[in-house]
């Protein structure tokens, strides 16, 4: 492997700009995430390759970048394990009706706006060969996404879980992930079946049937490693070994199908056991390698794919100024008005609006998945991470200005433990 | 039950009238037409008689250019030096570029969308010496990866 060497020195260069960037951001009150894809951007043809284009020829040439590909690939497919493994649909039943029109408001209000800006956007940043209706589907899909991950960490970190407010929302996140993926794989569906053989009704109905295998089949058997993990108190190679193989069975199966094979990974995560010390055992032993040493990979090779020298010129920032203000307005603006709707007070309406607003590396895996599939273009691809990059900075501020900022001690609303959401993956340690 | 009933109605509002709004836009939007797909590799087939150019000048004649496109908006390079970018757009089928200091080297092209889209006919410009080439896009061009790795 001639390539070896380099692969080793981009990881480690990778790492350490990462971790500090992470830190720095920590150190300004923001999730470590948001610094560690801001680092990516930063090692890419945005900065490093625009200041020192030698250096960065060096440590990433062209023909070295399938191998960091490959490994943050592995990387997301262990993550999208992980925020599967954390969904617990089971707390949304305990939120009532708020919760259910929240979160589909807060899908369907951006994803509208999103269909709407692609009415402006198609004819500028697109090509004849992507059909409008992939590529509005595509918008809509990427206005419309949360990060969960993210957004649970902050809700732990400043104490809201337990708050009526922090359940709504975890609620309505949880409801946005599972939602936010299925529309994306049947995007993804029709931008396949469109070029490929097999009928889109095939590749359609082949997908049903093997969700619907997963959760009837597969699902009350994985409760066996539920049985054994009570049994024994730990998680034992074995075990290990056959969750390894059930997420790259399922991924492979996904890719197969014509959807994605983080689709599969995700689906794993979600039909495994939910007991609570299973779940936890097993992030764990998977936390460190995906999202300490895998995760940034993919966030540096990210940044490798965007280049802000591709928005050039008023215009081209004048779209960029667009689709973020579209994407608050929907996101921000439809979670808030659906929740004052169905009796939050303003406030917490808001709190909740600017929550769900949280796109972080959710958005990223979705934007790569489009660039991939080739229904975004380069720049646009680019002009999304910025919009993704600043609707995650926000949130924190945000949430110290509205929420925080005029609340008296006695008004933050507490919910019964039963109602709390279990926060155990894989946001646990670092802030992400 | 008036729980439920107000339930439903806030259902029917705000879930109900989006689902409309966005098959309403999807409709609208297949009227819309977007810029023809250039981007790609396009292998130069042939030269013609170049003119201002010194007897050194060597010929493009198998050269590959590598059109990266988003929307009307291109990058240009030459797969032989992917360090001189020309950024550039089309109008209709009418492709223009130019290097950051507009005179050192500049593209002015056309595809014929309805004879033949895979055919770029142009003129590249270095340093005052004119070159008429025509290109053809490669297989498996595609249009939007940056094939370049050069952003």
């Amino acid at each position: 492997m001639p390539h070896l060497p380099t692969l080793l020195l981009q990881i480690g260069v990778i790492l350490l700009v990462a971790r500090i960037v992470g830190w720095i951001f920590r150190k300004i009150h923001q999730p470590q995430v948001m610094g560690e894809m801001l680092a990516g951007i930063l090692l890419g043809p945005s900065l490093l390759g625009w200041v020192a284009p030698g250096i960065s020829a060096v440590l990433f040439p062209p023909e070295s970048l399938g191998f960091l590909n490959a490994l943050s690939q592995i990387g997301l497919l262990l993550f999208m394990f992980l925020v599967g493994l954390e969904l617990d649909l089971h707390i949304l039943r305990k939120q009532g009706h708020t919760a259910v029109v929240t979160s589909h408001v807060s899908i369907l209000a951006p994803f509208l706006l999103g269909t709407l800006l692609a009415l402006y956007l198609y004819p500028r940043l697109s090509d004849d060969s992507v059909s409008f209706t992939h590529f509005a589907l595509f918008l809509g899909t990427a206005m419309s996404i949360t990060a969960f991950p993210v957004l649970a960490r902050i809700l732990s970190e400043r104490g809201l879980l337990r708050t009526k407010v922090g359940a709504v929302t975890i609620a309505c996140a949880a409801i946005d992930d599972v939602t936010g993926w299925l529309i994306l794989a049947a995007v993804v569906l029709l931008v396949r079946a469109s070029e490929s053989a097999t009928p889109l009704w095939l590749m359609g109905v082949g997908s049903i049937v093997y969700i619907g295998v997963m959760i009837l089949v597969v699902r009350p058997l994985l409760r066996r490693l539920e049985h054994l993990y009570r049994q024994r108190g730990v998680i034992t190679h074995g075990v290990m070994a056959l969750i390894f193989l059930l997420v790259l069975a399922f991924g492979w199966i996904t890719e197969w199908l014509g959807i994605h094979a983080l689709f599969g990974a995700f689906l794993a995560g979600a039909i495994m056991p939910k007991q609570a010390g299973f779940v936890h055992t097993l992030n764990e032993k998977l936390e460190d390698v995906s999202v300490v040493l895998l995760l940034p990979l993919f966030f540096a090779f990210t940044g490798l794919r965007a280049s802000v020298g591709l928005v050039s010129g008023a215009e081209m920032w004048f779209y960029t100024a667009i689709i973020i203000l579209v994407a608050i307005t929907g996101k921000f603006g439809g979670s808030t008005i659906a929740a004052r709707i169905t009796g939050m007070p303003w406030r917490e309406a808001s709190t909740l609006g600017i929550l769900m607003n949280t796109r972080g590396l959710m958005e990223l895996v979705l934007l790569n998945i489009g660039l991939d599939i080739g229904v975004i273009s380069p720049a646009l691809f680019t002009m999304m991470v910025l919009m993704a990059l600043v609707t995650t900075f926000m949130t924190a501020p945000l949430l110290q200005w509205v929420y925080f900022g005029s609340l008296s001690p006695d008004e933050n609303t507490l919910v019964s433990t039963d109602e709390v959401f279990p926060l155990t993956t894989p946001i646990s340690s670092d802030g992400r | 039950m008036r729980g439920h009933v107000k339930t439903i109605l806030h259902y029917l509002f705000l879930v109900g009238l989006p689902v409309l709004g966005v098959w309403f836009l999807l409709q609208v939007g297949k009227t819309l037409e977007a810029p023809i797909s250039v981007g790609g590799r396009w292998l130069v087939t042939a030269v013609d008689t170049p003119s201002n150019c010194p007897a050194t000048r060597p010929s493009l004649a198998g050269d590959t250019l590598i059109i990266s496109q988003s929307g009307l908006y291109l990058n240009v390079v030459r797969a032989q030096d992917l360090t001189t970018v020309l950024t550039g757009r089309i109008e209709e089928t009418h492709i223009t570029a130019q290097t950051a200091s507009p005179s050192a080297i500049t593209f002015a092209g056309d595809v014929d969308r309805l004879a033949d889209p895979d055919v770029l006919t142009g003129i590249l410009v270095i340093d005052g010496c004119t070159l008429p080439l025509t290109a053809v896009r490669q297989v498996n061009a595609s249009t939007t990866t940056n094939t370049t790795g050069i952003h």
